[in-house]
């Protein structure tokens, strides 16, 4: 039985350490603020619940087990309003947004 | 200045009561005593708070939500998260990077602020899209990929955040507008 748990955990934990990998991947690659955070916020949140719902396996059913829970329902609360509040004070300042379809314009222009 | 009702207090009081518990995790006379005066503290505290309203159309409880409808919407949410999550990442681990970015705009018909509030964060949550801007009842969303902002536009979504707090279904969104060229706007 632990066995099994310890093999699922390890897994959650895998995926979760991945999708923290593709974020910071996602933070150099994209072109601009607004698809950075796409890549910062969305890979980073489910990194951070996939590993902590590997760990919520790893240690059963205790006090522990529902302290990390609460903190997943933390995460998925606050990450959004945070990003939102990022997003939108940039776009208030006056930031526009990249749009794909000029680069190949420009290029077609060249 | 409006008053709580009983039922949104006892709620506030249960579920802080709850959070204590799993805090702490003793459940004898003294600690449990403590933990009820320290709730009763909290509640003194943030009761300006909570009457306060930010909205005119603001509720003061849940009890427009209809929490088998709340449950299943929880579960739903979470299997999108995944599904988006890894369609995400696949375009971004891509050499090719096929990324479209994409501003899409449109006008809610929601009952509420609350309900606003909680698909603004689902489509922030949501790898792909992400709230922008929320101006009344109108919505600006910026998505990542054609296929990111699909089920906003096909109104799956919002007509799941209409389902938590009405019964009868109609057309959510109105007034759609895709901008994919930049110039547009500004």
């Amino acid at each position: 039985m632990t066995e099994i748990q310890h093999i699922i955990s390890i897994l959650f934990v895998v995926i979760g350490i991945f999708f923290m990998f593709v974020g910071s991947v996602g933070i150099i690659r994209l072109p601009d603020f607004y698809s950075r955070t796409h890549g910062i916020s969305k890979s980073d949140t489910l990194g951070i619940i996939f590993v902590i719902v590997g760990l919520v396996i790893y240690e059963g059913f205790t006090q522990s087990s529902l302290k990390l829970l609460l903190i997943v329902l933390f995460i998925a609360l606050s990450n959004p309003v945070g990003t939102h509040a990022l997003a939108r004070a940039a776009l208030k300042s006056g930031l526009n947004p990249f749009f794909s379809d000029d680069e190949i314009k420009e290029e077609a222009k060249k | 200045m409006n008053k709580l009702s009983t039922y949104s207090l006892g709620l506030s009081f249960i579920s802080l009561m709850i959070f204590w518990i799993v805090m702490s995790g003793f459940l004898d006379f003294i600690h449990l005593g403590m933990g009820v005066i320290t709730v009763a503290g909290v509640m003194y505290v943030n009761y300006q708070l909570k009457t306060h309203r930010f909205f005119h159309d603001d509720m003061d409880d849940l009890s427009e939500l209809r929490v088998g409808r709340a449950f299943y919407y929880v579960l739903w949410m979470i299997g999108q998260i995944v599904t988006a999550g890894f369609h995400v990442a696949g375009i971004i681990i891509k050499p090719s990077m096929p990324i479209h970015t994409t501003i899409v705009k449109f006008k809610t018909d929601l009952p509420s602020a609350h309900a606003r509030m909680i698909l603004g964060n689902s489509i922030t949550l949501t790898p792909g899209t992400l709230t922008v801007d929320i101006d009344g009842e109108y919505f600006t969303v910026h998505s990542l990929d054609d296929k990111s902002y699909k089920g906003i536009v096909s109104d799956k979504m919002p007509r799941e955040v209409l389902k938590l707090f009405q019964k009868d279904e109609r057309q959510v969104i109105h007034e759609l507008e895709i901008i994919k060229i930049a110039g547009k706007e500004n």
